[in-house]
């Protein structure tokens, strides 16, 4: 509490010596930039989780999986997979998958051929009766009331202001049109208008079925097609090409270092919370990993 | 990500088809528990009515319920469920955890957000996965 206060005040203090910057008084994205030191140049990651370390960390996860292992010992068994060890092709801390021309040319594309490997949880084939969902209901309030809940909102409204800001910007869509033109030697008839909705389902029909209310879900063990990983490796090659990752980085940053402006004081409040929060993580893990 | 055998959908499709018919026939229905254990389960209504429109054992991209999804919930065995804006997990997303996990394990107003976000979730999801 006391380093949040203290960050608090700095933060008014600061924001008071700025304040010029604009009509309201918030910093400009290029200000917010130059006081913490993020350069979207170099960036791999948007503000949000470049600034804020702390930020969807995948150790909250795996604190709040070492207590619920311990709490449910004896009634059923609740696997725990720390974050280094997860094999995921999602990264566990953006949420998004790893897509690129390795990827792709091993997978295809990776939403559709997910590796089996090792999540946390309760395993597969267990029925999970009411008296077990009872204690994993019961197990997850001890563990609120041991860590409380992850200072997040105000973050996550800032990166999904990012997300928002991706339709909006020339850039992205200037990338987008020169991808749709750099994927035409795929010669697909569906081509989407736009890479976040490949692969279309020309591509993916093998590896998806309808379920009984006709969405896609992944077939089974399905693997990729040749034809599959031919248009995955261009369609990686042609993001590159035409700098689509790196838009889609620049229109968030841009938004989300325009939303820290606008609330310096929400977003250094919440890296003070997350400080407190990520020490009470580091105890659980210290104590049961 | 594990994959499941489609016995076990196979089974869900037909307790829901089951539920689908009582609803059919008046039920008032209304809860989160009408989602099958180990599925995460999706409504186009608020507040969990009768049978989920979707659900998902690992992943899925959605058809006709894209962008209408308004209440959701956790009954998986995974630590956490991702629900995104966009089609192919990819973009902005929610979370709803496991319930032995804490946190948030359903939502039954996207329009006001989650836990998390302030964020209008309403009429968003069009895919979602087990992480």
């Amino acid at each position: 509490m006391l380093v949040a206060s203290l960050l608090a005040t700095s933060t008014l203090l600061a924001g008071c010596s700025a304040s010029s910057s604009t009509e309201s008084g918030a910093l400009s994205a290029q200000e917010v930039a130059d006081r913490y030191g993020y350069n979207d140049a170099t960036a791999t990651l948007s503000p949000v989780f470049a600034l804020v370390p702390q930020y969807k960390d995948p150790k909250d996860g795996y604190a709040r999986d070492l207590l619920a292992a311990q709490c449910l010992a004896g009634v059923v068994e609740y696997r725990v997979v720390a974050p280094d060890e997860q094999t995921s092709l999602i990264d566990q801390r953006t949420g998004q998958l790893t897509f690129n021309q390795q990827v792709a040319a091993q997978w295809g594309y990776p939403q559709l051929h997910m590796p089996a490997g090792q999540d946390s949880a309760v395993p597969n084939g267990v029925t999970i009766t009411p008296a077990i969902q009872s204690a994993m209901r019961a197990c997850g309030e001890k563990a609120d009331e041991r860590l409380g809940t992850p200072p997040q909102r105000v973050l996550a409204d800032i990166e999904d202001a990012g997300w928002q800001a991706l339709s909006n910007s020339s850039e992205v869509q200037d990338a987008i049109t020169q991808w749709r033109s750099c994927m035409e030697p795929a010669g697909l008839i569906d081509l989407p208008s736009q890479p976040s909705e490949m692969p279309p389902a020309s591509v993916a029909s093998d590896s998806q079925v309808q379920d009984a209310q006709g969405n896609l879900v992944p077939k089974p063990d399905a693997v990729a097609s040749d034809r599959e990983k031919e248009v995955a490796v261009l369609d990686a090659q042609c993001r590159a090409q035409v700098g689509y990752d790196t838009a889609v980085l620049h229109a968030r940053a841009e938004a989300e270092l325009t939303a820290i402006g606008q609330n310096l004081e929400g977003f250094e409040a919440s890296r003070g919370a997350y400080e407190d929060y990520e020490q009470k993580l580091d105890e659980v893990i210290n104590e049961l990993g | 990500m594990r994959i499941r055998t489609r016995s076990a959908s196979a089974v869900v499709g037909l307790m829901l088809a089951a539920g689908l018919l009582v609803l059919g026939a008046g039920s008032a229905s209304a809860n989160y528990t009408d989602c099958p254990s180990s599925y995460a389960c999706m409504w186009t209504s608020n507040n969990y009515p009768g049978s989920p429109n979707a659900y998902y054992a690992t992943a899925i991209v959605l058809s006709s319920s894209s962008n209408l999804i308004n209440s959701i919930s956790n009954n998986g065995n995974y630590s956490i469920a991702r629900f995104y804006d966009a089609s192919n997990y990819t973009g902005a997303y929610i979370t709803l955890n496991n319930p032995a996990r804490g946190g948030q394990t359903r939502d039954p107003n996207l329009s006001s957000g989650t836990d998390a976000t302030s964020s209008n979730w309403s009429n968003r999801i069009s895919s979602a996965n087990f992480a």
